[in-house]
């Protein structure tokens, strides 16, 4: 190691036990940890990949049985990780914010000043918004605002371009209620400030869970959020 | 085949893009995975958690460690790995050890006699000595560990190591 001729050799040996499966559990977290921020050691990393692909693609099998798609599906529909946050939230209604819950509402509240307030200047709506809710995206990232009007009136304003291809549409929802589960407040039909209309609802709380997700053409056919969250966020009362 | 556009439509929630990775991909990993876990029912198995994951973390592809088809066969060698690991490989302490090592090096025989006689990989693997080369195939189509390579090949596990990496650097320095 002390020799520098050496490492270029040491780092692709790593790259290449990693690529094998050779590292025990301790070696891998760490060489994942210095491969998140290493952009050499994940080149070394995708050549060794590309390289060895090449071995599996000589495998020839014989055609799955006809259960095995049936059981990924059945699967997916199940686990749909990052598309059934509020249909968990309706079966675990009792348990507490995440760790992540938390720190994506903490990263709400800390946008929430700049914001709100830049929505007050830009746009006078038909009277305060009750409540104002920051959407934030799986990387925390800020992608949309939603203000409540009434117990039924919401308006959204998007605050970054979001890529809907031509068969999916964006749905906007909110959980009123764990019990009742979530409930859709409609569509948006394109990326800019919309004024939307829902059932009505109870009057709306802070700490209320909003939700805009990807969709089928014409709203989730479930009644319920089937594809990916786009944004979720929690309401907060604005200091006028 | 546009495998990064599929699984970027994963990431959109399109069930269709899941399907058709599967159709075009299945049968071959499932292959890829009974070279490693030896029984058939239990590579498709493999085969159905890591189609679940390709979908649950399509959205965490990154192209900057590999082409997205690299990606999916990565998820299904390293669930693989983690069933042979967790099930210690009884088949292969039940069975006859000799029946055992023969069915291995048949395994890893037939992987690399079907490289195509025009690849550079083929090429530079020829070029290693057999015992490391054999040792690197051994790890990467069967999923042996650094102990199982020195059992099989009898000898101590730094020699089974050193051997891996030798070929590694060999193979690195011959296809640059």
């Amino acid at each position: 190691m002390t020799n520098g001729t050496e490492e270029p050799h040491d780092m692709a040996v790593e790259a290449g036990e990693y690529v094998l499966g050779l590292m025990d559990d301790a070696a891998r977290a760490d060489f994942e940890a210095r491969l998140a921020s290493n952009p050499e050691l994940r080149r070394l990393v995708a050549a060794e990949r590309e390289r060895f692909l090449e071995l599996d693609l000589t495998a020839e099998g014989a055609a799955p049985t006809l259960e095995l798609w049936q059981r990924i599906e059945e699967g997916v529909a199940r686990t749909s990780s990052n598309v059934v946050d509020l249909q968990a939230r309706r079966t675990h209604s009792a348990v507490p914010l995440s760790r992540r819950g938390f720190w994506q509402g903490f990263a709400a509240a800390s946008v929430l000043g700049v914001v709100a307030s830049s929505v007050a200047y830009m746009r006078a709506p038909p009277g305060a918004p009750r409540l104002v809710v920051v959407l934030l995206n799986d990387q925390a990232q800020p992608v949309s605002i939603v203000e409540t009007l009434d117990d039924k009136r919401i308006r959204v304003v998007p605050l970054v371009n979001i890529d809907v291809p031509s068969d999916r549409t964006l749905q906007v929802w909110t959980l009123p209620d764990p019990a009742t589960g979530p409930v859709s407040m409609g569509l948006l039909e394109a990326v800019r400030a919309t004024l939307l209309e829902g059932p009505v609802l109870p009057t709306p709380r802070p700490d209320q869970l909003y939700e805009i997700t990807l969709e089928p053409a014409g709203g989730s056919p479930t009644g319920r959020p089937t594809g990916p969250i786009i944004g979720k966020g929690y309401a907060r009362t604005p200091r006028i | 085949m546009d495998y990064a556009g599929l699984v970027q439509a994963c990431a959109r929630g399109d069930r269709q893009a899941l399907r058709k990775l599967y159709d075009e991909e299945a049968a071959r990993l499932i292959a890829v995975a009974q070279r490693i876990v030896r029984r058939r029912e239990i590579a498709e198995e493999v085969v159905q958690d890591a189609f679940i994951q390709i979908w649950q973390k399509s959205a965490t592809f990154d192209a900057s460690i590999g082409s997205a088809r690299a990606w999916i066969y990565t998820i299904v060698r390293h669930r693989a790995l983690n069933v042979i690991r967790d099930g210690a490989r009884e088949d292969l302490l039940e069975t006859d050890e000799l029946a055992a090592i023969q069915d291995r090096t048949a395994v890893v025989d037939d992987a690399f006699g079907r490289l195509a006689t025009e690849s550079r990989l083929r090429t530079c693997l020829e070029a290693i000595d057999r015992d490391k080369r054999q040792s690197l195939l051994l790890s990467y189509v069967a999923g042996y560990s650094h102990g199982e390579i020195a059992g099989l090949m009898r000898v101590p596990i730094g020699t089974a190591k050193s051997w891996v990496r030798r070929a590694l650097i060999a193979l690195k320095d011959c296809m640059a």
